[in-house]
């Protein structure tokens, strides 16, 4: 029924109507009945099934909007790992792995609740899905090689790097419309 | 800028907050202590980084 109960209600009264006609004319009356007491019983069932009939609904309110863009979390996964690297000036390596895990961690803890509560498109969800899930993988690979003994050279970091920044201009050119 | 956006940068400023303040934490301890974070802690965080991750991609993921 939903939006449009009442039409629907007086479609059935119609329906009812002309089976009461033809009850009438079939089992009860010996002349067909007059055209102005069909309109009248027409006219009176279908005005009864109608004001009877459930009100209409308004159509369901599309879900919020979800035009937040993947920019501002992309430059937040810049800000905070920077922030967690800068700010608390790790002087180890374990404490540079704890703090740019822990960044990680904290945009990803975010964005998994904003993508839970709609506020982010499906695809601005699917994008930042893929780019920390190679961030995490990343980072838990140079733990591994680190805490195998094999150092993780400079050069290493910069190729890592470069791929991750790749992908994302990657994304985001898809996103503007523009050649990746 | 959309108001979606600004809620957004800020909950996310938040949390970065919550985070410094937590890894901080963490770090003056270890400080405190005399020692180097240790590979436990390092994990630990890297779990929770893991298990949070996977959930996104696992949930969202293409």
């Amino acid at each position: 029924m939903g939006r449009y109960s009442k039409a629907i209600g007086a479609s059935l009264g119609g329906a009812l109507a002309t089976i009461i006609v033809w009850l009438l004319n079939t089992y009860v009356v010996a002349q067909p009945l007059d055209e102005a007491v069909v309109a009248a019983i027409v006219t009176v069932v279908t005005a009864a099934t109608t004001y009877w009939a459930p009100a209409n609904t308004p159509p369901a309110p599309k879900p919020p909007s979800s035009t937040v863009s993947i920019v501002p979390l992309l430059f937040m996964v810049v800000v905070l790992t920077g922030c967690a690297g800068s700010t608390l000036r790790p002087e180890t390596p374990n404490q540079r792995f704890l703090a740019t895990a822990a960044a990680i961690d904290a945009v990803s803890v975010t964005v998994l609740a904003e993508c839970r509560s709609g506020t982010l498109s499906r695809d601005a969800c699917a994008d930042a899905a893929g780019i920390l899930g190679q961030a995490a993988g990343a980072v838990e690979a140079g733990w591994g090689l680190y805490t195998a003994g094999s150092r993780v050279s400079g050069e290493d970091q910069l190729i890592l790097a470069a791929a991750l920044l790749a992908q994302a201009r990657a994304l985001l050119a898809a996103r503007l419309g523009g050649d990746a | 800028m959309s108001p979606q956006n600004i809620l957004l940068l800020l909950t996310i400023a938040e949390q970065a907050l919550t985070t410094v303040a937590a890894v901080r934490a963490a770090l003056a301890k270890a400080s405190a202590e005399g020692r180097d974070v240790t590979d436990e802690e390092v994990a630990q965080v890297m779990s929770g980084m893991r298990e949070h991750a996977d959930a996104l991609v696992r949930e969202f993921g293409r």
